[in-house]
């Protein structure tokens, strides 16, 4: 079967999200909670066969519990081209989630509002933060 | 003819031209190393993030 999507970074990372939550939840289980009818379409995703439907990216987000957004960026990424992707994110914005809102509240009342750069250190902690 | 649109998911929390380009930096370097997984930002984390920027 052809695979025209296949190592595409949108099929890399739910490649890797779906074996990440692999002892939580069984690839029917995300297939039925992102609303496809067909358990196979994930398989299909993940080969490439498939593009992910752009339709399906809110629901799909939510079954492998990532950014919606993050994963808008992918999918169109794999429908459309990095190029035309890019140009309908600038023009549409790229939107923030609740959890980067709290990340940036806190930044910005740890730091009194002086909007610190992102330096070396920074990376390294974060990086340690989220066990990287 | 029918003409169709991308509906891109919007957030009630703002939008991403309303933070600086340091903001910017500091959300796109978490989803990097997050994978974009839209991580919680638990007791712990903001400990190790407040100890780094009460460093200075």
């Amino acid at each position: 079967m052809a695979e025209p999507h296949a190592k595409t970074t949108a099929a890399t990372f739910l490649t890797d999200r779906i074996n990440t939550l692999r002892r939580r939840k069984t690839q029917k289980q995300i297939a039925h909670e992102a609303g496809f009818p067909n358990a196979n379409m994930l398989s299909f995703l993940k080969s490439g066969t498939n593009k992910i439907p752009i339709d399906r990216v809110p629901t799909l987000a939510k079954a492998l519990e990532v950014d919606p957004a993050y994963l808008m960026r992918l999918a169109l990424e794999q429908s459309v081209g990095a190029t035309a992707s890019k140009a309908i994110i600038d023009v549409c914005g790229t939107p923030v989630t609740e959890r980067e809102k709290q990340w940036i509240d806190e930044i910005r009342d740890a730091s009194d509002d002086s909007d610190p750069r992102l330096t070396t250190r920074s990376r390294a902690t974060l990086r340690g933060i989220f066990g990287k | 003819m029918t003409t169709s649109y991308f509906t891109l998911p919007t957030s009630p929390t703002g939008a991403w031209d309303q933070l600086s380009e340091n903001e910017k930096a500091w959300i796109e370097f978490i989803r990097v190393i997050s994978a974009g997984s839209d991580p919680r930002p638990t007791p712990d984390r903001i400990r190790n993030l407040r100890d780094l920027l009460d460093a200075g």
